[in-house]
């Protein structure tokens, strides 16, 4: 389950994003499913490029929730038990709370992670303007049309954003630990 | 019966393998580290489960391999009060004592909150966060906070390992209160001799996983299997006494029983109640009367008991009604040739004397 799960950190994202294609593709049951419901294609929509970005974020996320959940002291958990609350109280009640900031840390590390998909997203999305173009995308295009003026903008925003994430992620791993040591 | 245990449990090397059963009021489980003292609780408690056997808790079973039972810990009404207290840290006080308190139903209930928190005078820190207090309000609040759930069995796993000399006996004190006035049923687990003879009423010694003997804990004292397991330069004896009077700038009075002991100076009021300690192996026993000595303490009285270990022999004296040990070396033992029923003087400097002041 954990490799399947980790699979798209280690794979090169064209990889993964090739293996959407077939998954979703028009031959496909998905794709199939989709053209019957909607009357549409998944492939080359705004659909598929959120799928490959959530798929390729997926394992960073789940990896740092894990790790959040792990950090929680098991003899707290086994004093709630014994103290008379089940497994899912305990979870709410003791668990959660003491995983919240690297639980929060994970979706961002995971949310910053999916905008600058590029590799997956280009496959089974594809570049197109105003429908399935990407920030990493419309990036890629501009410099390649030597349109590095209107690129700087969004280079920019990038990097703005990734650094702005980093610092929340940083603040919540370290308000996390003191919380969970004191 | 209160808890009946005969379990089997084994991981990589080790092998636990348990057959003992539990009576009315507070058993010791004794044995050195790494004898699986811990992962005796932890099945008694639900949080590991045995490889095969039966715990019974007053005649309902909890775990049975053949019955294919074992009741989630939740439902087992046994509290457990761990080492280093495992207080929630995100709860204050009040919210911890409050979280099982509020999942008991009304008619289980054994104390009301309110009696709860000054028992364990626990006032004044009640919206205070829990990871600023000190080891001795830590381990108060852990014990209000099981005691809240109102479990029928209560284990506690060396719940004075992490404190100091004065805090131990206010705790020592509160154990024995509960058990005494709510009739509770407690599992002792420590490896301090003093701890095991201050409260309980009966020990069972476990090594290596196995169960090496049972019984009154005196047998910590003359049970030659056990003595190896034994530390005995640390053992005490506490002690339940009264502040009499206050002497000078640097001396107090404490009367426990018939005797009264001279002890270095107490902040307490006369009329107090205070537990003091005092190292079986810091007693001098001398078989005649000293005199021209500058200890502050000659006590008289006469040997009930003697234990003789390898090395040591520990001998039961009542002063006036109290029972004390003192340690002596066994070849001392015979020159001084004491038997049993001799009458003897205990000798004892009032530094000697360690108040455990609570609070």
């Amino acid at each position: 389950m954990e490799t399947v799960i980790s699979l798209p950190l280690a794979l090169p994202p064209v990889v993964t994003g090739y293996f959407l294609l077939i998954l979703v593709g028009r031959e496909s049951a998905i794709g199939q499913i989709s053209q019957f419901l909607f009357g549409n294609d998944i492939v080359f929509t705004w659909v598929a490029s959120a799928i490959a970005a959530s798929v390729v974020s997926f394992p960073l996320m789940v990896r740092a929730i894990i790790v959040a959940m792990q950090g929680v002291d098991t003899t707290l958990e086994r004093s709630a038990r014994s103290l008379g609350a089940g497994p899912i109280r305990t979870f709410l009640q003791i668990t959660l709370p003491l995983c919240y900031n690297g639980l929060v840390a994970g979706i961002l590390l995971g949310f910053v992670r999916a905008i600058g998909e590029f590799g997956a997203t280009i496959v089974v999305a594809g570049n197109i303007p105003g429908r399935t173009q990407t920030i990493p995308l419309a990036i890629y295009s501009k410099v390649q049309l030597g349109k590095d003026s209107e690129a700087i903008n969004l280079i920019i925003i990038s990097t703005v954003l990734a650094i702005i994430t980093l610092i929340i992620h940083h603040w919540l791993i370290v308000r996390g630990t003191r919380k969970s040591q004191r | 019966m209160v808890l009946e245990i005969d379990i089997k449990k084994e991981y990589n090397e080790f092998q636990l393998l348990i057959d003992a059963v539990t009576e009315e009021g507070i058993t010791g489980i004794f044995g050195p580290s790494a004898s699986g003292k811990s992962t005796l609780l932890n099945c008694i408690a639900g949080f590991e489960k045995p490889d095969s056997g039966l715990i019974a808790l007053n005649s309902e079973i909890l775990f049975s391999s053949t019955g294919r039972i074992s009741i989630p810990t939740e439902r087992r009404r046994i509290g457990y009060v761990h080492q280093h207290s495992a207080l929630f840290p995100h709860l204050t006080v009040r919210r911890n004592v409050e979280f099982g308190f509020n999942l008991t139903e009304n008619s289980r209930k054994v104390v009301n909150f309110q009696e709860l928190i000054s028992l364990f005078r626990l006032q004044n820190i009640m919206d205070r966060g829990v990871t600023n207090l000190s080891g001795g309000e830590r381990q108060r609040v852990a014990l209000a906070r099981s005691l809240a759930a109102a479990p029928e069995l209560l284990l506690l796993d060396e719940p004075l390992a992490s404190l100091d000399l004065p805090f131990r006996g206010f705790i020592l004190e509160k154990l024995k209160e509960v058990s005494r006035t709510l009739g509770l049923n407690m599992i002792y687990v420590s490896h301090s001799i003093s701890e095991m003879m201050a409260l309980v009423d009966s020990v069972i010694v476990i090594s290596d996983g196995k169960k090496l003997a049972e019984g009154n804990p005196s047998l910590l004292l003359n049970n030659g299997e056990v003595a190896d397991y034994v530390d005995y330069s640390s053992l005490e004896n506490i002690l339940q006494g009264t502040v009499e009077e206050h002497l000078s700038s640097t001396l107090s009075a404490v009367s426990v029983g018939a005797a009264k002991l001279v002890t270095p100076k107490l902040t307490l009021d006369i009329g107090d109640p205070i537990n003091v300690s005092i190292k079986a192996a810091d007693i001098i026993v001398s078989k005649y009367l000293p005199s021209g000595i500058s200890a502050r303490n000659v006590l008289k009285g006469f040997v009930s008991r003697t234990n003789k270990s390898t090395n040591f022999t520990f001998l039961d004296c009542d002063i006036g009604g109290v029972s004390l040990i003192a340690a002596l070396t066994n070849h001392s033992l015979v020159e001084l040739g004491i038997e049993n029923g001799d009458d003897i003087f205990l000798i004892l400097k009032a530094t000697s004397i360690t108040p455990m002041e609570s609070l």
